[in-house]
Parts: C-alpha cells; sequence; structure tokens
C-alpha cells in the first residue's frame, strides 16, 4: 500500500515540477501532434479534480476524517495527480490555434496555483489541520480559486456571460453588417458607453452631464454643450480629451480607462463633420478618414464565411496530384481550392473526382484545359462554388445555363472562350465579376449587356483593334561588323507576318519600291543595309542601320610615325591589323589614344595593291574627353616617292553629352595600285563649349584599320 | 530534534527535494531523447511543404517589378513643383538637416535644387500626380496604389537592394520569394515557386547578383529560379538525342535509389533537396514548353505589351513570361530592369527606361485583369530607394543628374487586395516624409499579410535563434489594403 502510495506521490511531484516547467519555458516549446490529443482530452479530465478538490476541502472539516485516514490520504493523492494532469493537458490545449486571450492567461495560471496549491497543502496537512484559522484561510483560497478558474475555463468553452445571456436585451445580438451601421449608433454610442457613461449616467452625473442617449448628449452639461463646429477645438468634448492626460481636467480622469488613439480619432473626425446622428456608414466617402477608421469595426457582407463542415484531410490528399492541386483557402479553413495545371495532363473524366469534395469546394481554377460543355454539366453539383476559372478552355454557350444553375457563383471568368454576347445576354447570373475578354462580346455590347445583367461587373479587358501601335525595329542577326569573305545577311522579325522590306544604297527603305526581305542576301563588299518592317494594322517600324565593312587586304607592315600616349600604347602598330575589335574599356591595351599630337600611321603592302574603301575604327567617350577625331586623311607615295593627299574626311562632332559609343569611319578611295600609304588622324584640339572640360585638348582612340 | 520532525511533516528534505525534482526534469530530458524535435520547434520536411496561408489570404501570387538602380521618384510621380519655382538655390539646412549623403556629392558645395523638366498630370480617381514619362502608367491609375512614402536605411545599392529583398542589408538571408516559398509552398508542383528574370535598360546599370534570390539558411528548394533571357528561357530542357522520356525516367529512378542510400548513410537534407530538384526538372520538361509558348497569344496581347514583348530578354518580354508564370501558379516571380541609376544625363536616361517599361507595366495590370487574375495577384514596381531633389555635377534647366536618396520615394502596387490610391506624403522639396512613412520592413510585413502570412509567425530557427523576414521590427500598413 505504502509502495503505491509513494508512486503516486512522486508522480503528481513530478508532474507538477513539469507543469511549471512548461509553463515557464513555454516560449521555446513546441506541442507534437500526438500531445495535442492528451490536450483535447482537458475538457473531459477537468471534471474529476474539481470535484475531488472540493471533497477532499469538505472533508478535511469533518472530524471523523481529520485523523489522517488512510481513506483521505488516498484521495488527497489520486486528486493531486487528477489535478496536475488536468493542468497539463490544459497547458498543452492552450498552444493550439486560438488561445491566446487573456482569459486563457487567467485560467492557466489558475490551474497551476491549484496543482501546486494542493501538492503543498497535501505536505502541510497536518500543520494545516492543526489550526482552524489556517484550515479556513486555505479552505477559502482554495475555493476562490477553484470557482475562479473553473469559470474561466467555461468562459472560454461557452463564452462571455453565458450564464445571464437569457436575461439580457435580446438586441444585443448578432454583429451589425457594414452596409447597415449607423455611426452613431454604432460606433460613437459603444466608445462613450465603455468609456464615459461610468461616470456620466443618470444614476451619476458627473458635471450635470448624461452621455446616454443622443438627446442628453445634445443638451450638454453645466459647462455647456458637448461640440459646436464653429469652435477652433470643436468645442468642449474633444477640448477635454486633448487635454494632456496629467491635466486636472482631462477626459476620461487619470486612473479611469482612457480612450485610445483611434478612438479619438473616432470622436474627432465624427464631430468635425457635424455629429450627425443619423448618417450611415456606407453613406461616408471611401476615402473619409472616418470610414477608413471604422470600416474595419464591422464584417462586410462581402466577406465570405464558410459554414460547412470540412472533408477528411485523407480525401484532400488523395485528390492531390501533380497536376490537380486541392488545398484549404487557409490554414483550419473548411473551404477549399483546386487548381488544374498542365493542359496535356488533364482528363476530363477526372472531374468527377471532386465530387468527394463538392460541399466544400469554393474555388476552381480550369484556366486553358481543354474542358467542353459537356463537362460542365457537372458542375451544377457543386453547392458552394464561388470562384470560377474557366478562361481559354473549349466551352461554348451551351455552357451558360448550366453555369446560370450555379446559385453561389460570384466571380466567373470566360475569357479566350467561344462565348457570345447574344448567349450571355440570354443566360445572366447574379455575380459579382464576370470576365469576358476576347470572346465574342466587345466593349460596344456592354450598354446593352448590362441591362440584362445589372450590378454584375463586366470586364472586357483591351482588343486592341482601333489602336495603332509602332512596329519594333527588324534584328541583324550578324554581329561582326567587320568581313574578309562575303556573307549572308540575315534579317529577322518576332511579330508574325511582317514585311521587311531593305536597302543597301543607304537610301530609306519603303513600303512599295524596296525589296521585301524572304532570304539571306550575300554581301561581299563594304555595305549600308537600311531594313524596316511592315504589317498591316500597324504603324511601320523604325529604320535599322548597320553598316558592313570589307576588309581583304591585311597590310604587310605598320609602323608608328608618332607615338601614342605611353598609357595607351596598346602593341604598337600592329594593334591596328591585329583584327581584334577594341571593347568598351579604353584602358584594355586594344586601343591607341593620342591626345597632343597627330596619330600618323605608315602602311605598306609588299605587292602593289589597289585599295576601295578605307575604314578607322574609333571609340567616343565623351565623359572621358575622348571625342571623334578631328580629321583624317589618307596620303599616298607614289612611285616617285612623293606624297599625295588622296583623301580627306572631317566627321561630325556631337553637339551635347551622349552615353560612350564606337564608330567606324569609312574612307573611300580611288582604285589605283600602289605600296605605301599614310594616315593622318587628328584629335580635336580644344573640347567645344557645352563639353564639361571646354578648352582642354581632346583624345582621339583607334582600335583597327580595315582595308578593303 | 525540532527540525527532524519538521522534515517529517513535510516528508521532504533538501536531498529528496533535488532527486524529485531530478526525475521531473529527467522525464523532460527523457521525451526529448525520444523525440528529437520535441523543443526544437523545427519543421519537419514534410509540414514545410504542406504550409498554407495563416488566413485567408488577399493575394495567391506576387509579381515584383523591380527597377534596378532606383528610379526618381521626382521625375516620375512625386510631383514638386517647388523645386522648379526654386531651381538652382540651394537645398536650404533646414530641410537637409545634416543627413547622410554618398561619396558622390558628399564634397559637392552646394546642392542646388533641380525641379523636373518633365510634365506632370493627375490622373485616375485619387487624383495621383503621374509625369508625362509614364502614359500607360497613368491610363491604369484607378487600379493602382502609389506609395509615395516608402523609406529605407540603406543609401547604396547593394545594401540598399538587398534589404528590400531579403530583409537585412548584409547578405545570406532568405530573400522575400524564398520566405513565401518556405511559407506557402509552390501551388504548381511543375514549376519553381520563385522565378527570376532580368533585363537591362540603356541606363546607368548596376549590377544583380544570385545573392538577391537566394534561399538563405532556408532548404535550397525555395531558391529563385534564374530564367534565361535568351529564345530558350530555361536551358538544356530537352532530352538529348536518342534518349526517350522512358529512358530519362529510368534513369531518374536510380539516381534516386543511389541518392537514398546515400542519404541513408549521411542524413544530409541537402540530398532529398536534390532529389526534388531533380523530379521537378523532368516535370518541367513538360510543363515549361506549355507554359512559355508565345503563338496561342492573339494579337491583341502583343499589342497591349507592345511589340517587343516578343524580342527574348527584354523587359516586355518578361512582363509577359510572369504573367504566364503567375498564371500557371509560380508564387512568386521577380523582375530586375536595370538602368535606372542616374547620377547624370537622368533626363535622358529616363526617358529611356520609361519607353522600355511603362507599356509593359501597365499592359500586366490589363492583362491580369482582363482575365480575372488581378484580384489575387499582387503587382509591385519599385526600385531600392529614390534620388535627391538636388543635382549632382553641373545643372541645366533640361539637363541634371540625381545622387541617391533614402528618405523617400516611391513605389506603387495593384491587385492583390491592395486598395488603389496614393499613400503617404512628403515635404514641398520631396526630401523627407511628412505623413505615414512606410519602412522596408513594413512593407514586407505587408505583403506578407496580403499573401494570408503572419509576419511575427513565420520563422525559421537558425545559429540558436528564430529569423523573419521582418526579424525584429515591421507594421502592417492596414490603410492600403482594401
Amino acid at each position: 500500500m505504502r509502495t503505491w502510495k509513494t508512486l503516486l506521490y512522486n508522480l503528481a511531484f513530478a508532474a507538477n515540477t513539469l507543469l511549471l516547467f512548461f509553463v515557464l519555458a513555454e516560449q521555446w516549446v513546441v506541442v507534437p501532434a500526438w500531445l495535442q490529443v492528451a490536450g483535447r482530452m482537458h475538457p473531459l479530465l477537468l471534471h474529476f479534480p474539481i470535484v475531488l478538490l472540493l471533497l477532499c476541502l469538505v472533508l478535511e472539516w469533518i472530524p471523523s476524517f481529520k485523523n489522517s485516514s488512510s481513506l483521505l490520504d488516498g484521495l488527497w493523492l489520486i486528486t493531486l495527480n487528477l489535478t496536475v494532469f488536468s493542468a497539463l493537458f490544459g497547458w498543452i490545449l492552450s498552444r493550439e490555434e486560438g488561445y491566446s486571450s487573456e482569459t486563457v492567461n487567467w485560467h492557466k495560471w489558475g490551474g497551476v496555483f491549484l496543482s501546486i496549491f494542493a501538492l503543498v497543502w497535501y505536505h502541510l496537512r497536518r500543520i494545516i489541520q492543526s489550526k482552524k484559522i489556517v484550515l479556513s484561510f486555505s479552505s477559502s483560497a482554495m475555493l476562490l480559486a477553484l470557482i475562479i478558474t473553473g469559470h474561466q475555463g467555461a468562459v472560454l468553452t461557452h463564452g462571455d456571460d453565458f450564464i445571464l445571456a437569457p436575461m439580457k436585451d435580446p438586441n444585443s445580438g448578432p454583429p451589425v453588417a457594414f452596409e447597415d451601421a449607423i455611426v452613431f449608433d454604432h460606433v460613437v454610442m459603444p466608445i462613450l458607453d465603455a468609456k464615459c457613461v461610468g461616470c456620466h449616467n443618470s444614476g451619476k452625473a458627473k458635471g450635470d452631464l448624461i452621455m446616454e442617449t443622443a438627446a442628453t448628449l445634445l443638451r450638454g452639461g453645466k459647462n455647456g454643450l458637448l461640440w459646436d463646429t464653429t469652435a477652433k477645438d470643436y468645442g468642449l468634448l474633444l477640448q477635454r480629451v486633448h487635454l494632456p492626460p496629467d491635466h486636472k481636467e482631462h477626459m476620461p480622469p487619470k486612473g479611469k480607462p482612457q480612450l485610445t488613439e483611434d478612438e479619438i480619432a473616432i470622436l474627432y473626425h465624427w464631430i468635425k463633420t457635424g455629429g450627425d446622428m443619423k448618417i450611415k456608414l456606407s453613406a461616408i466617402p471611401e476615402t473619409d478618414s472616418l470610414r477608413l477608421l471604422t470600416a474595419t469595426l464591422f464584417k462586410s457582407e462581402d466577406e465570405s464565411s464558410y459554414a460547412f463542415a470540412a472533408a477528411s484531410e485523407s480525401t484532400i490528399e488523395e485528390l492531390n496530384s501533380h497536376y490537380r492541386v486541392v488545398q484549404p483557402i487557409a490554414a483550419e479553413s473548411p473551404a477549399l481550392e483546386v487548381n488544374y495545371f498542365g493542359a496535356s495532363q488533364f482528363k476530363a473524366e477526372q472531374l468527377k473526382d471532386l465530387l468527394k469534395i463538392k460541399d466544400q469546394l469554393v474555388s476552381l481554377n480550369l484556366n486553358r484545359m481543354p474542358v467542353s460543355d459537356a463537362d460542365i454539366e457537372l458542375l451544377k453539383q457543386f453547392p458552394e462554388l464561388r470562384n470560377l476559372n474557366l478562361s481559354f478552355t473549349s466551352i461554348t454557350d451551351k455552357s451558360l445555363p448550366i453555369l446560370q444553375k450555379i446559385g453561389s457563383l460570384q466571380e466567373l471568368s470566360v475569357s479566350g472562350t467561344e462565348v457570345t454576347k447574344a448567349g450571355l445576354a440570354k443566360f445572366p447570373m447574379p455575380l459579382k465579376n464576370l470576365y469576358c475578354w476576347n470572346t465574342g462580346v466587345s466593349a460596344a455590347d456592354l450598354p446593352a449587356l448590362k441591362t440584362v445583367w445589372g450590378e454584375t461587373r463586366l470586364e472586357t479587358g483591351f482588343t486592341g483593334d482601333t489602336i495603332l501601335i509602332q512596329l519594333n525595329a527588324p534584328i541583324v542577326q550578324n554581329e561582326e561588323q567587320i568581313f574578309s569573305q562575303p556573307f549572308e545577311l540575315k534579317l529577322k522579325h518576332f511579330v508574325q507576318g511582317v514585311d521587311l522590306r531593305y536597302t543597301l544604297d543607304g537610301s530609306e527603305p519603303d513600303s512599295l519600291r524596296s525589296p521585301v526581305y524572304k532570304s539571306p542576301v550575300t554581301i561581299s563588299s563594304t555595305t549600308q543595309v537600311k531594313a524596316r518592317a511592315f504589317k498591316k494594322g500597324w504603324i511601320s517600324s523604325g529604320t535599322v542601320n548597320r553598316q558592313f565593312f570589307g576588309s581583304g587586304g591585311k597590310p604587310d607592315s605598320i609602323r608608328l610615325a608618332t607615338a601614342p600616349d605611353p598609357s595607351y600604347k596598346g602593341n604598337g602598330g600592329a594593334t591596328l591589323i591585329d583584327e581584334i575589335k577594341g571593347d568598351g574599356n579604353f584602358r584594355s591595351g586594344k586601343w591607341l589614344g593620342y591626345m597632343h599630337n597627330n596619330m600618323e600611321v605608315w602602311v605598306e603592302f609588299k605587292e602593289p595593291k589597289s585599295i576601295k574603301n578605307l575604314s578607322v575604327s574609333t571609340l567616343v567617350s565623351i565623359g572621358s574627353y575622348i571625342m571623334p577625331p578631328a580629321e583624317i586623311q589618307v596620303w599616298r607615295a607614289e612611285a616617285a616617292g612623293t606624297l599625295s593627299m588622296v583623301a580627306r574626311q572631317q566627321p561630325v562632332q556631337p553637339s551635347k553629352d551622349t552615353a560612350q559609343y564606337e564608330k567606324i569611319h569609312s574612307i573611300p578611295l580611288e582604285e589605283k595600285k600602289f605600296k605605301r600609304l599614310k594616315l593622318v588622324i587628328k584629335p580635336v584640339a580644344t573640347l567645344p563649349k557645352w563639353h564639361p572640360g571646354k578648352g582642354a585638348p581632346g583624345w582621339v582612340f583607334v582600335d583597327e584599320l580595315f582595308f578593303e | 530534534m525540532e527540525k527532524e520532525q519538521y522534515q517529517h511533516h513535510l516528508n521532504m528534505n533538501r536531498r529528496r527535494f533535488l532527486s524529485r525534482m531530478s526525475l521531473g526534469i529527467g522525464s523532460v530530458a527523457l521525451g526529448s531523447l525520444l523525440i528529437p524535435d520535441l523543443f526544437s520547434g523545427k519543421d519537419t520536411e514534410e509540414a514545410i511543404l504542406q504550409r498554407l496561408p495563416h488566413f485567408a489570404p488577399k493575394a495567391k501570387r506576387v509579381i515584383y517589378l523591380f527597377q534596378n538602380g532606383a528610379p526618381s521618384q521626382l521625375d516620375l510621380f512625386d510631383y514638386k513643383p517647388m523645386l522648379n519655382e526654386r531651381f538652382g538655390e540651394d537645398l536650404p539646412a533646414s530641410i537637409r538637416m545634416g543627413q547622410r549623403l554618398t561619396g558622390m556629392t558628399a564634397e559637392q558645395s552646394k546642392f542646388p535644387l533641380a525641379g523636373s523638366t518633365f510634365k506632370f498630370s493627375q490622373y485616375g480617381q485619387a487624383r495621383a500626380w503621374i509625369s508625362e514619362l509614364l502614359p500607360h502608367t497613368a491610363s491604369v491609375a484607378d487600379d493602382i496604389c502609389f506609395v509615395k512614402s516608402m523609406f529605407t536605411e540603406a543609401i547604396n545599392h547593394d545594401p540598399a537592394l538587398t534589404f528590400f529583398q531579403t530583409g537585412a542589408q548584409v547578405g545570406n538571408r532568405p530573400s522575400m520569394g524564398a520566405w513565401l516559398s518556405y511559407g506557402l509552398g509552390s501551388e504548381n508542383m511543375n514549376l519553381p515557386a520563385y522565378c527570376v528574370l532580368l533585363s537591362k535598360g540603356k541606363g546607368n546599370g548596376q549590377g544583380v547578383y544570385s545573392k538577391l534570390w537566394t534561399n538563405g539558411f532556408l532548404d535550397s528548394v525555395h531558391q529563385g529560379v534564374q530564367f534565361s533571357s535568351g529564345e530558350n528561357p530555361v536551358l538544356y530542357l530537352n532530352n538529348q538525342e536518342a534518349i526517350t522520356k522512358m529512358d530519362r525516367r529510368s534513369m531518374l529512378d536510380q539516381l534516386t535509389a543511389l541518392n537514398e542510400e546515400n542519404f541513408k548513410a549521411f542524413g544530409d537534407p541537402e540530398i532529398n533537396a536534390k532529389v526534388q530538384q531533380y523530379e521537378m526538372a523532368y516535370r518541367m520538361q513538360t510543363a515549361v514548353p506549355e507554359v512559355t509558348d508565345l503563338s496561342k497569344e492573339p494579337e491583341s496581347i502583343i499589342k497591349l505589351y507592345g511589340p517587343d514583348c516578343l524580342v527574348p530578354g527584354t523587359y516586355a518580354a518578361n512582363c509577359l513570361l510572369a504573367r504566364k508564370l503567375s498564371e500557371n501558379g509560380v508564387r512568386f516571380v521577380q523582375l530586375y530592369h536595370q538602368g535606372w541609376d542616374g547620377h547624370g544625363n537622368l533626363p535622358g536616361e529616363i526617358r529611356g527606361q520609361a519607353m522600355d517599361t511603362d507599356q509593359a507595366s501597365a499592359a500586366l495590370i490589363t492583362d491580369l485583369k482582363q482575365r480575372g487574375l488581378l484580384d489575387e495577384t499582387l503587382v509591385i514596381w519599385g526600385g531600392e530607394f529614390g534620388r535627391t531633389n538636388y543635382c549632382q555635377g553641373p545643372l541645366q534647366r533640361d539637363n541634371y543628374g540625381r545622387d541617391h536618396h533614402p528618405r523617400c520615394f516611391t513605389i506603387w502596387m495593384a491587385g492583390g487586395g491592395v486598395k488603389p490610391g496614393v499613400y503617404g506624403e512628403t515635404d514641398e522639396f520631396g526630401y523627407n516624409i511628412v505623413q505615414n512613412p512606410v519602412h522596408v520592413n513594413d512593407f514586407h510585413a505587408t505583403v506578407m499579410h496580403l499573401m494570408g502570412l503572419d509576419h511575427e509567425r513565420l520563422t525559421f530557427k537558425h545559429l540558436g535563434r528564430r529569423y523573419r523576414l521582418t526579424d525584429v521590427a515591421g507594421t502592417i500598413v492596414k490603410d492600403i489594403i482594401a
């Protein structure tokens, strides 16, 4: 017998330690699912400790039980265990969703107190029994704790005022819908009731002010009327409310429950607009502060609520696949939404599987699935379906009478289907929104449909028939600007059905005379390509302009007659004919840079050559003071050894700051055979006035020369 | 003797107390041994994949049009005629209040006020000011909520971008998309929950790096998947010649078996993540071509987004692809458009940037709306900070530059349960916020709220403490929620 008692006692003690640990360390503790089952036993278990604790209390007062009879001792031990396990299970239950209120807190600590108090009592039984006053005191404490804790628990389960509810005013019944709310009755008065009427009522009218009804409020108190919209501070009430809290006349007085900031703001805005006693909340403009502040207090009829039972988890799991996702709209919501993905994996007969969740399905997305009119019939069986997406399915007007029968439907999308205006006119539905873009319905049909569809918002979207937009320019797919062998010019455009027209002589392509691009065009000499795109219903594109430079004749030797700047000397003259284009970085060593002196280059061919075209590739980077050359001169060495200038070009200088770019200057030459050539490239002597470095000399950067 | 009697009454002494105490603690320890996760609060892999919104969400998906480099709010949305009236005058010290500047303008002796060279008009029911650079955005103003009072803590691109993306200025935290993927999972199990698309304008650009779409300490399945900007958004999707779908399947099955062996030996969760990624890639082989196929788009769509939407790698093409991905259940599509960093030549550069982005951004809203998807898709447009009201470098009537300005800037949101209108206000100089400031953490909290997540409850334990996207801050901006 004794071993049983020791065991029971130790168990109770350990459980109490655990309880204390859990309660103190609860923010670090996560309850696993299987323990939640124990937690849910709390409402069952808790009745034992209530009864047993009361029984123990009573028996402690009965003299014949006083002397530590073995029966009472055993009863106490059982009570201790039941109490502590009720508390433990209760704590576990409190960790579930939705138990976070102040009441839970009180109930929890009450339970902990009861459990530990009972344990302590058991220890000190002899001491407690020995003095009547101690016994009375302990008993009352226990009784009080029991009542409070028990009551808090009942409040949690049955709600506040459960016991007295039948005697209460039936008007304070269900919450007011936003659409019915009156500002004074449902917003202002509750604030006053909670924070003011306690002292300003017909029984206790402090300052002769009674704030119980609209009439008494308007009468004011001994200091006069409560509000005055013509006054700067809108009168007495707001004046008192806005006083600093320590001020003698601040309302509500120090020590009483204070108005919150939102409540003050509500009173302020209501009084500011005249303190209308009748105005409805929904009559106030949507952007008005008062509406914004108060709208959240009311449940709008728009808010969806779901009053049906949830489907079983195994059913939901069974319906899920990689191509059909079935899930609750939120944690702990019974409402389910279903999305289909992957048209190639869709099988219409599998829609029948959804009948297993027909009472829970609120949203069904069949966007782009091959659903036909025959499959729609099934949807009638979903009584809660509110949101249905049938965009780009194969349905036609035949589906409309079936859809009309789904009374719960609020949102419907038939965009991209063959639904027609006639069909929609015949089968209106009481929807909030109907999306019918890219169907047989256009914006012009809306007024006619509106008369049948009433309040439903019809969305026809963007059609673009009448809107003219410019095509984008064609794309030249050849990336290399320099060629040594003839190549195929390839043009491309991403818009289907455009005409690409091009010219090879530098003239603007037009939609009549210029050739239409059909297949790649061979280019064999330095050419300027211009191309444009044309399509009916579109504004023709801008012109894409690309130049291709031939480089057939590579010289046999090259020599720089003037030295480049030591920082930008690259690999000397060889840099210019290494067929490596420079990049955006002029410090890369692929560029030669000159500032103070002209660039002079000697070029030599072993065999006399005829050069048709000479191209100079340069960089322009205005922020780095790199400008186009001021002048390019080409000199030819004649057989006699004399030099004669055969070409000269002064490139156009930019007139404002622009982003960095590369530019190839092409210089046509008279066809004549020769061996040696001198090239002079002059940098800009002084930068123009608009340039940040005006007056200073400019740079010229060259990376490559091409001889065709 | 008295003491002994007392102890006897108590049936307790120090030794017994301690031994019983240890029994209690011992049972706790035992419990935690039996169930390793009993007290750790760490979710099992399965629990993460089954995640649901905490409450009914307003938005199911996000498309974030990130304007990388920081667009000038003063030339697009925040109309400040005062800056034109006082053109060239020095920014009053009473306005600047000695606030931090970047190294690029800190040395300037003057801070001349630069009014925008662009014309502004008011649009929509909320009479929102929008400049002539964004005519298409103006046309959908009634669907947009302009938040004119955003502010951030960072003053340079990298930390500011990282802050916007991950909720912290230093790297290695999970990005917003990764958090949403972790909290809500993927809608469509055949596509990644978080996709990233990049494009580049001609303006002065700033880099974007994969750390911006990192999973951080979350499981690597939550990482953003960057799509290629070429003609094939996902590379190596097709089987090699002579490999059939069956071959691929059996190859993957073998591979999975080997990986499972490995997992048994090492228990590294990354092995399982890898297996899942292989499986998803397999399903993507059919899903991606279906999603990215543009041939079934009606011509009105091409006109709506502009013909550039067919040119791969452009912002317009990314917007169209973003709509298609989102429509197919991708939880978070992140676009980055580079080139907004207008330190010099701002008017010229921003004109180009606006041309690249305006039509397609507005088109995305119209397009989602006409399919009935705007209500459940949140579209966000914005950069990492704003630009200064004073000029960087030499000031001209029609040419100026603006430096970084973290103290106020404008972003906009549309759809997904956001209430259209204008929120927040800056002072007449467009320098400080005077009403309803919105911090980056507040923005994150609000977006998560719209997605049905409580930003204080979506946590992950790492290095001994729990982390959130908003870490220890963030207040939901209730006023902009419909």
